[in-house]
């Protein structure tokens, strides 16, 4: 009895331990195992017949997967209106592009977090800023057809090697409701002073919200906060130019007199009962249904508008925001480069990659492509139409664009240590925060911050 | 018998190997790559991590005020939630006595917890909009203008908005917990009191309280770490706005690593969450002196 229950037990010992290794070690020997039956199927006939084979497969080429995330609905939008993968491939049998959309706002994480993981795509768009962030990441395209045919990718060098290659330029405007300008007989303004007071008179109307802002989201406030100090400065590169500063947030200073401004708009109520309570995509409806007069956006919000129902393009114009405090002074305004394709380091096909952007800023698919986005060219010789909407836009006499960069290292390693924020200082604006003790305690840290810079 | 033994021992082994294996490998080794990264300065891209010692550590507490604005932040919702527990108490004593309908209240208190966190604060977010919004549409209808307030974008309030979303979540969960405790003291003890002439004051206090010491201890330690990581509301209500009104220290953390790069200084603070947690728990259950029955 005794040793019957003791064999019993050794069978189950056994059984036990065989059903927990058997997992373990096949998980870490299947790669090894498979490769061997690999080599041992390879025979000497089959060896030949392979190298038969191979020389057919010479004239193909080997099916390549080209992985391509991108952010925005729009572009995905347009890219599947186009066609773009079939497009591609009609040219390049062997590749399939693989687009993914992310999420907007997680984009640059869900990026960071593949790095960490050796997994980035092949094709990776990144905004300007990012740039410095992956720039051991990613290969410099110096010797790239579509890079050296770029109109800004030398602009935006890291370290002087060209990284991306941008897709589009464009502007930021104030959209407006021609009707409603009639309504109450607002001429487009020139000045900041005009602009402020077209707002407050659409106000004392009372039947419309003047400014559309999705203050809620923070970001909409970026034609603002984040552009107005370098319009004011004029320079472009405001933000490196800061960095060299230790005290920016002082009267006198372009960051400063830029945000007085932006008080004295956020002061005059001119955004709706509670511009914080209303996010992005309520702010664009309440422009689109005609609540709202205007609503400060890039070049890019018209494709958006297009595809909104009942919106009548005809009534809704266009105008470059301005920020100058009188005619005489140049009218400065942004112009925003975007959307800069990079190829990881990590990419498996570097040269199908390459290949690809060649492709994509060719007469083939680019021009096309930035009709249909209504987004200015970045390639040298090639004109976009825009059709009727900027209309007059841009007929002003003394306009300086200011192209608008991401800012050096020095300032962005004093953004991450003081965790500097221009939207969220924009909310608390609107909310109605200590402006003068906010500029003080900015000098204090970003001097902190400065003192610590290797 | 030496063989049984071994045998014995064996088949213990080979039991936990799997489960050994697996808690080193996602709890015990992240933990570990936590408190390593928290003292580097990665920036959670670069190949290189240099080690700065304890900077992260200090440099979280004096660099910027807003970390500072955030732990009062999670110091509100911990405050709340603790004056919330005795009222959650009550509730559940009227609920555990005969009353009609019970099952039905039982319900509809618990309902909330088990809906989705993310569902609620869409729900709320709604509910405290400025246009269209519930809460200050009851306050028209009612003729209460003047109570009218933008609940989410006023500094002064903003938190309060939040906590009450928090509580009218958690609160269910609470009571049920409370509930479980209360069923479980025996009936003797009541009757003796009652043949002892105790009145209900009495009987509240010296069996019911000491009764659910045992469901208190989990539900203050729920307390400390629910308030320290509170984030669903508030990042999908306000993402910690206007400014960083309503950051919490989680938020905060979030932030840090992926808005600003500091994967080093957001370890850091992980750490320093997992310190606090212990620290207050620690401390809390030393000032209510915490036992259950029968430990005494």
């Amino acid at each position: 009895m005794h040793q019957t229950r003791l064999r019993v037990t050794r069978m189950l010992c056994m059984i036990m331990i065989t059903a927990l290794m058997v997992p373990l070690f096949s998980g870490c020997g299947s790669k090894g195992n498979s490769d061997a039956s690999k080599g041992q199927s390879t025979t000497d006939g089959q060896q030949q017949e392979q190298k038969a084979a191979d020389d057919k497969e010479k004239d193909k080429k080997d099916p390549v997967t080209l992985k391509f995330p991108i952010w925005s609905t729009i572009t995905e939008d347009l890219f599947t209106k186009l066609d773009l993968v079939n497009e591609y491939k009609k040219d390049h049998p062997n590749v399939t592009i693989e687009l993914e959309l992310l999420k907007d706002t997680e984009y640059e994480n869900t990026l960071k977090i593949r790095n960490a993981a050796n997994e980035l795509p092949d094709i990776m768009p990144l905004k300007s800023a990012w740039l410095v962030n992956f720039k051991d990441n990613i290969l410099p395209l110096d010797d790239l057809e579509a890079a050296k045919n770029n109109l800004f990718a030398a602009d935006f060098k890291v370290n002087d090697q060209i990284l991306g290659v941008p897709e589009s330029q464009f502007n930021e405007f104030v959209w407006y409701h021609k009707s409603v300008f009639q309504e109450y007989g607002i001429e487009i303004p020139k000045t900041w002073g005009e602009f402020v007071a077209a707002a407050k008179k659409i106000k004392d109307g009372g039947k419309y919200i003047p400014i559309a802002m999705g203050g809620k989201d923070a970001w909409p406030d970026y034609p603002f906060n984040e552009f107005m100090p370098s319009l004011v400065a004029g320079d472009g590169d405001y933000w490196s130019t800061m960095a060299t500063m230790d005290e920016p947030f002082t009267k006198g200073q372009a960051f400063y007199d830029a945000y007085v401004k932006i008080q004295e708009l956020y002061d005059a109520k001119v955004m709706g009962p509670d511009p914080l309570g209303v996010g992005f995509d309520q702010s664009k409806l309440m422009f689109a249904s005609k609540q709202a007069g205007m609503i400060a956006l890039g070049q890019w919000f018209g494709s958006d508008l297009k595809s909104m129902p009942d919106v009548d393009m005809n009534d809704i114009g266009a105008f470059l925001l301005p920020v100058r405090d009188s005619v005489d002074q140049p009218f400065n305004t942004v112009s925003m480069v975007d959307t800069f394709y990079t190829i990881p380091k990590t990419s498996k096909h570097p040269e199908e990659a390459k290949e690809f952007l060649n492709w994509f800023f060719s007469d083939k698919w680019y021009s096309k492509y930035m009709t249909e986005a209504q987004l200015q060219s970045t390639i040298k010789d090639v004109k976009i139409d825009l059709g009727t909407t900027f209309n007059g836009a841009f007929d002003i006499p003394n306009l300086n664009y200011v192209l608008n960069k991401g800012g050096n290292e020095d300032y962005k390693k004093i953004e991450s240590a003081i965790k500097f924020d221009v939207k969220k200082m924009g909310q608390d604006m609107m909310a109605g925060k200590d402006f003068n003790k906010m500029m003080q305690d900015m000098n204090k840290s970003w001097k902190n911050a400065r003192s610590k810079l290797k | 018998m030496r063989t049984i033994s071994m045998q014995k021992n064996l088949l213990l082994f080979s039991f936990l190997l799997i489960p050994v294996l697996l808690l080193l490998m996602f709890v015990l080794y992240p933990l570990f790559e936590l408190i390593r990264i928290s003292f580097t300065d990665w920036n959670g891209v670069d190949a290189q991590q240099t080690y700065v010692g304890f900077d992260n550590y200090v440099k979280m507490f004096t660099d910027s005020s807003d970390v500072w604005l955030s732990l009062r932040n999670n110091g509100i919702y911990f405050i709340f939630h603790l004056i919330m527990i005795p009222l959650e108490l009550a509730i559940a004593v009227v609920l555990d006595s005969k009353i009609r309908a019970s099952k039905f209240f039982k319900t509809i208190i618990f309902m909330p917890y088990i809906i989705n966190g993310v569902a609620i604060s869409y729900m709320f977010a709604f509910f405290y909009s400025p246009i269209n919004g519930g809460l200050n549409g009851i306050l028209e209808v009612l003729g209460l203008e003047s109570l009218i307030q933008n609940w989410l974008t006023d500094e002064s309030i903003v938190n309060l908005s939040l906590v009450f979303v928090s509580i009218w979540r958690f609160s269910g969960f609470h009571i049920i917990l409370f509930l479980a405790g209360l069923q479980s003291i025996p009936q003797d003890q009541f009757e003796a009191a009652k043949i002892d002439g105790a009145n209900s004051i009495q009987n509240f206090w010296y069996i019911i309280v000491p009764g659910v010491k045992k469901v208190l201890e989990v539900l203050l330690f729920l307390n400390v770490v629910g308030a320290l990581q509170v984030f669903d509301i508030p990042y999908i209500m306000t993402q910690g706005g206007p400014g960083h009104a309503s950051s919490t220290f989680t938020l905060y953390t979030l932030e840090t690593a992926f808005k600003f790069n500091s994967f080093g200084m957001a370890s850091a603070m992980g750490i320093t969450m997992l310190i606090l947690i212990i620290v207050l728990n620690g401390v809390q259950n030393k000032l209510f002196n915490l036992k259950g029955v029968g430990e005494e």
